[in-house]
């Protein structure tokens, strides 16, 4: 594979929860819990979890939009996890995020071309006509009508705005982009319009992904390998053939088997689920799945599972995969 | 003053697009708006202009203004709303008065401003240990008895209108930060405050550029409300001797005056009365027909 | 098979700013006995105001004209108080956000004895073991336990069963779901669309399933109506419309989708937005980003084309 662009270790975030008239910390959320991989250059990493896996807050943290409890992250070999605020601060062009909703994420106050500027007049880049020049040059590129610069974020239908929001994304010419569910809330026509921008945009620029999503459809078309993770853990990590092909962790089969297919013919063997998920404030001893787990033994509820190689490049947490 | 969306690609017939028609569909929709905006549109005009528009100098006496048995005169031809117990145009001092009210309402509301809105986009944005000094600070401010301490203030720095302004407008910001911790709070959990982290910009950048203008909307109303009431707490402190100094005329000591005398020259009481009551109530409406027309959901498109 | 609902030149109007706009334009569709009818379409297509038009549930100075037949009762027709004994006794609704369609102040329990009370005149004991009764139908472990709790104690999975024990209390003809698995993740959706099913097979329910998720209509719906800009383009059984679909938009939307199986393809969107109320266009509301669009298209809007039993599309094309 090319050379790693990003390389996350034991990355964990512990929130404190605090109780009563002295908030006291009476214990900890651990929404990312020891989660570890690398991404090459110009690959896409899908992330896939159901709510309150972790993997927003993973997203954020990487960026140190949240400041992680420890662990490291290294890009292009540096951690920027210990860099200064002024270091922070340059290491930002380089990486940056498209947010879910297109209605929070653009400030309603700024015009679009305000808005793709703002990055520009941050870093001191370019003198005023080049920002303009460049923020038509942005709207043309992400399929939005230059002429549309000065207009308001309400002016948008949600597929333009997020169209905004990737541009912003790109106005410093990032290497890596972390898309938070960038199109789970759009409309089915529109989500996949934003999928091929995303797709051409990688090709142009030589991106590289992170891409954070529910959907499983979603994920398998734009990811080179996928991740799973349950309860800030990571349950599975392999290409993204291997995974919807072969997935090895119960979890993962659960997850897949529960997609409804658009085919009223197609008739699976479907695994429900059992319960809920567990909270992360408290989760189960031993592997974090045993709960609901359908195949669940002895040593599950006792001992973590190991994150092994199963296969060539396919890794797994589970005892009996 | 209305605020409506630029609407896209909308078929708009021609009577619609005509300004008269807008003004008068604006004016019907918010009619206790645009009864503010005038009131406090007429306070600006006699303040600014009120040379031309009193009949006399404030301080000027007059012989005439006093009956034969020395009594203030009441309302005739000369002195249309009497005069007061020295002979002095009741009219022309309360078209005078405007200016001290109109001043210190505006300028003490200004300082408030500036302190509370600081101060709270600061508490709101950086949050914990900050936040709680903020609020302790505020809630002691909040916490004095307002007149009393007003009444030290002044008495240390001497009487005079720009002392008053400035006691009100240094006392007053209390409420101000409140209302503007608490709308940073709602507007911080936004993505794009988060946004702006990501591409790098500073504290002080979110807090002033992204955050303040989505916050505006009800600051400015909480303002025009506050404008009011420091009219109010000025004519309060005149009344009770620290405020504007005689021969000055200001709202409140015209009305310790007018109490004096009011057996027999109640004129001297209501002229400047009433005016305070059409000044305050001119903001209020204004405030309220803000709130109306800032709400995003009165909105129409 | 007899129709449960029959829904007859459904025409809905906005009130926005000054004028009226047509939020549901000529809609018509009808639900048999134990069927399972699909609503399909994005936002802003009008599937959920046609829903709660059904229920009567839009706001004061919306119009409504045509026919929601119900049995042989007009339901466009009834009074108030006639309708109020039809809500939740006849037919039962269930939304796409659980949290906010559960009353936070209440226990669970009682809000489903308010349903019994009101429509079974159950009261007291009976009512209250009808509950847990409802709660454990609905799959709730520990039922008489959670009667006693409130809302926000339980999951969004658990909340939605909540929500599905109060519509179906009263056992209804006719279920509305709208949105029901939207809120939820995929392996709790999965949960609940079994329930659903299970559920609705055990009373022979019909019910009105409104989402935009082309796979839960698959797995779920006997036939499918897809509506666009607020008009029904295509309407057929589940395999006509998924194999043998008519109608631009519907093709244009099944291709659109990412599968989780077979070949990795680039997407072919639909391009351009959906159309606001204020701004629909002349002809076929789908015409500006229709690939075929002819001349006509954009000028006259077309009516129905039967393509083969049970299967109409509304598209110049068949003409």
């Amino acid at each position: 594979m090319s050379d790693t662009l990003i390389e996350v270790r034991e990355l964990r975030k512990h929130f404190p929860i605090r109780r009563g008239v002295l908030q006291r910390v009476t214990g900890h959320v651990r929404a990312v819990d020891g989660v570890g991989f690398r991404v090459g250059k110009g690959e896409t990493l899908g992330v896939v979890g159901e709510s309150g896996c972790g993997k927003s807050t993973m997203g954020r943290s990487i960026l140190r939009l949240i400041e992680p409890t420890s662990g490291t992250v290294e890009f292009q070999g540096k951690n920027i996890l210990n860099l200064s605020k002024a270091d922070m601060q340059l290491m930002r062009r380089q990486m940056q995020i498209v947010f879910q909703d297109p209605y929070a994420s653009l400030n309603p106050r700024f015009t679009v071309a305000k808005t793709l500027m703002e990055p520009m007049i941050v870093h001191k880049l370019h003198d005023k006509a080049t920002r303009m020049s460049r923020v038509k040059s942005l709207l043309e590129r992400v399929g939005l009508d230059p002429d549309y610069a000065e207009r308001f974020p309400h002016e948008f239908s949600g597929g333009q705005r997020q169209r905004i929001g990737i541009a912003r994304a790109l106005t410093l010419n990032p290497k890596l982009l972390i898309l938070d569910e960038p199109v789970a809330a759009l409309d089915v026509s529109v989500q996949s319009q934003v999928l091929n921008l995303l797709k051409d945009l990688q090709d142009e620029f030589a991106l590289t992904y992170l891409f954070i999503a529910h959907d499983l459809s979603v994920v398998r078309h734009i990811s080179d390998r996928v991740l799973v993770l349950y309860l800030g853990r990571m349950a599975e990590l392999a290409d993204t053939d291997s995974i919807f092909s072969d997935p090895l962790h119960p979890y993962t089969k659960a997850l897949l088997s529960a997609v409804p297919i658009p085919d009223p013919d197609v008739r699976r063997e479907r695994i429900i689920l059992k319960g809920d998920l567990p909270s992360p404030a408290n989760p189960p001893k031993g592997c974090p799945f045993h709960t609901r787990c359908p195949v669940a033994a002895q040593i599950c509820r006792e001992q973590v599972p190991e994150w092994r190689e199963a296969k060539q490049g396919h890794f797994v947490a589970c005892h009996l995969a | 003053m209305s605020i409506s969306t630029p609407a896209t690609n909308q078929t708009v017939t021609a009577q619609e697009r005509s300004f008269v028609f807008k003004v008068f569909k604006s004016i019907r929709q918010f009619p206790m708006l645009y009864l503010g905006a005038l009131i406090v549109l007429a306070l600006i005009v006699c303040a600014v202009f009120a040379p031309e528009i009193a009949h006399y100098p404030y301080q000027k006496q007059f012989m005439d203004g006093l009956t034969q048995d020395g009594q203030p005169h009441p309302p005739n031809a000369q002195f249309i709303w009497g005069a007061d117990e020295v002979g002095r145009d009741v009219y022309s001092r309360v078209i005078y008065g405007s200016r001290v009210s109109l001043t210190v309402g505006v300028f003490s509301t200004a300082i408030s401003l500036l302190i509370g809105t600081v101060l709270g986009l600061i508490s709101g944005y950086f949050g914990g240990f900050i936040d709680m000094v903020i609020m302790r600070l505020t809630d002691t401010v909040l916490a004095f008895p307002f007149l009393i301490f007003c009444m030290a203030l002044v008495a240390i720095l001497s009487p005079s209108e720009k002392n008053v302004l400035f006691a009100i407008g240094v006392l007053g910001w209390g409420t101000m930060a409140r209302v503007v911790r608490g709308q940073v709070l709602a507007v911080k959990e936004f993505e794009y405050v988060q946004a702006a982290r990501a591409i790098g910009a500073s504290s002080w950048r979110i807090m002033f550029v992204a955050l303040l203008p989505n916050i505006f909307g009800p600051v400015m109303v909480l303002a025009a409300l506050n404008v009011g009431s420091n009219i109010i707490l000025e004519s309060g402190l005149s009344y009770l001797g620290i405020g504007v100094q005689q021969p000055v005329p200001s709202w409140g000591n015209m009305i310790a005056e007018g109490l004096q005398t009011y057996q027999f020259a109640p004129w001297m009481l209501w002229a400047p009365g009433i005016a305070l009551v059409i000044a305050v109530l001119g903001f209020n409406l204004l405030a309220d027909g803000l709130r109306d027309i800032l709400d995003p959901r009165n909105v129409t498109r | 098979m007899s129709n449960v609902l029959e829904v007859n030149h459904l025409q809905i109007q906005f009130k926005i700013g000054e004028r009226y706009h047509e939020a549901v334009q000529d809609v018509s569709f009808s639900i048999r006995q134990g069927e399972t009818l699909g609503l399909v379409g994005e936002s802003g297509c009008g599937k959920s105001v046609t829903s709660l038009s059904i229920m009567r549930l839009l706001a004061k100075g919306t119009k409504i004209s045509g026919e929601v037949k119900y049995g042989d009762r007009d339901l466009l027709k009834l009074s108030e108080s006639q309708m109020r004994k039809i809500r939740g006794n006849e037919i039962g609704m269930i939304f796409q956000e659980p949290m906010t369609s559960l009353n936070p102040v209440h226990r669970i329990g009682r809000q489903i004895v308010e349903s019994l009370l009101l429509h079974r005149g159950l009261t007291g004991k009976r009512a209250a073991d009808t509950a847990i009764e409802m709660l454990a139908r609905v799959g709730i472990p520990r039922p008489e336990q959670i009667a006693q709790e409130y809302p926000h104690q339980l999951s969004g999975g658990m909340r939605q069963r909540v929500m599905i024990a109060i519509a179906m209390a009263c056992n209804p003809g006719l279920l509305i779901a709208d949105e029901p698995t939207t809120a939820l993740d995929v392996t709790i959706q999965a949960q609940i669309l079994d329930l659903m099913r299970n559920l609705a097979s055990e009373h022979r329910t019909s019910i009105l399933l409104i989402t935009h998720d082309l796979g839960v209509v698959a797995e779920m719906c006997d036939r499918v109506a897809v509506m666009y800009a607020g008009k029904i383009v295509e309407q057929g059984t589940v395999r006509q419309i998924f194999h043998n679909p008519q109608h631009p938009y519907t093709k244009g939307l099944l291709n659109s989708i990412p599968k989780i199986t077979g070949e990795r393809k680039r997407l072919q969107p639909i391009e351009g937005n959906v159309p606001s109320l204020r701004n629909m266009p002349q002809g076929c509301r789908f015409a500006p980003r229709c690939p075929h669009a002819l001349d006509k298209c954009r000028v006259s809007a077309p009516e129905f084309f039967e393509i083969e039993e049970e299967h109409k599309s509304q598209c110049w094309l068949h003409a």
